[in-house]
């Protein structure tokens, strides 16, 4: 599937700047993980912090729905930098039909509305899983569109 | 022997279901297409307990490898974690 460029959203933009402004560093390395969302185009908004917020409506773990782990490459040493993912991403199997996607979210724990929100990726197209299927997003390359690249 | 006990970070389990059929397959209850086939969770595949939802349902979330070698992490149904895994043999 084609992914537009991910977004960063308010607390990765203040995570970012109070680090390369040497105001307190980041915290420690972590994992991170990407969420599917339902949320309509549009209306996904970057001053969600967590996902708690009411834009968020995420895929439930009750259709056998879990958070992937992201696993991106270092920051490229380029200018801009991107990171990515470079291993295929597969959600599923599904239990029960788990809805319309049309974001992908990275976030910072594993479940649960408390993860804090570090970038969204929109979808090219929305994707509907049925019962039994899995949902893959591809490997990146860092080249834009493949994968869940994120660019500053 | 079905898994006991509530799952924990860690635990260890084999997919055991009782007819055989996969994980995805079995919720469908009819055939599913070939290329999903082999994403879905298959019979004797050594799963990881990584994590318990915080969110209800609370279910457990199982890290594993799927048949091509894509690492995965499922939400799998408290019932089924109690009917359909079961204990790994030693050192696995």
């Amino acid at each position: 599937m084609l992914i537009t460029q991910g977004q960063l959203h308010q607390y990765a933009q203040q995570q970012a700047l109070n680090a390369v402004f040497l105001k307190t560093q980041s915290p420690t390395a972590a994992p991170t993980y990407l969420a599917m969302s339902q949320t309509a185009i549009g209306s996904l908004q970057s001053s969600a912090l967590t996902m708690a917020d009411a834009t968020v409506n995420e895929y439930l773990t009750s259709t056998g729905y879990a958070r992937q782990n992201y696993t991106p490459v270092a920051a490229t040493p380029a200018s801009p930098s991107s990171i990515y993912n470079t291993g295929i991403i597969t959600w599923g199997p599904f239990t029960s039909p788990p809805g319309t996607a049309n974001w992908a979210i990275a976030c910072d724990v594993a479940s649960g509305t408390a993860a804090n929100i570090i970038a969204s990726f929109l979808l090219g197209a929305p994707v509907t899983p049925a019962t039994g299927d899995s949902l893959q997003g591809a490997a990146g390359t860092g080249a834009a569109g493949v994968g869940f690249i994120c660019q500053i | 022997m079905a898994m006991g006990g509530q799952p924990k970070p860690g635990d260890k389990a084999i997919y055991t279901p009782v007819a055989g059929h996969a994980y995805g397959l079995y919720a469908r209850g009819s055939p599913i297409a070939p290329e999903m086939a082999k994403l879905d969770l298959t019979a004797g595949t050594l799963v990881t307990v990584d994590s318990l939802d915080i969110s209800p349902p609370n279910w457990p979330i199982v890290s594993w490898t799927d048949l091509v070698g894509n690492p995965r992490l499922t939400a799998i149904n408290i019932g089924l974690w109690h009917s359909s895994f079961s204990p790994p043999p030693p050192g696995a």
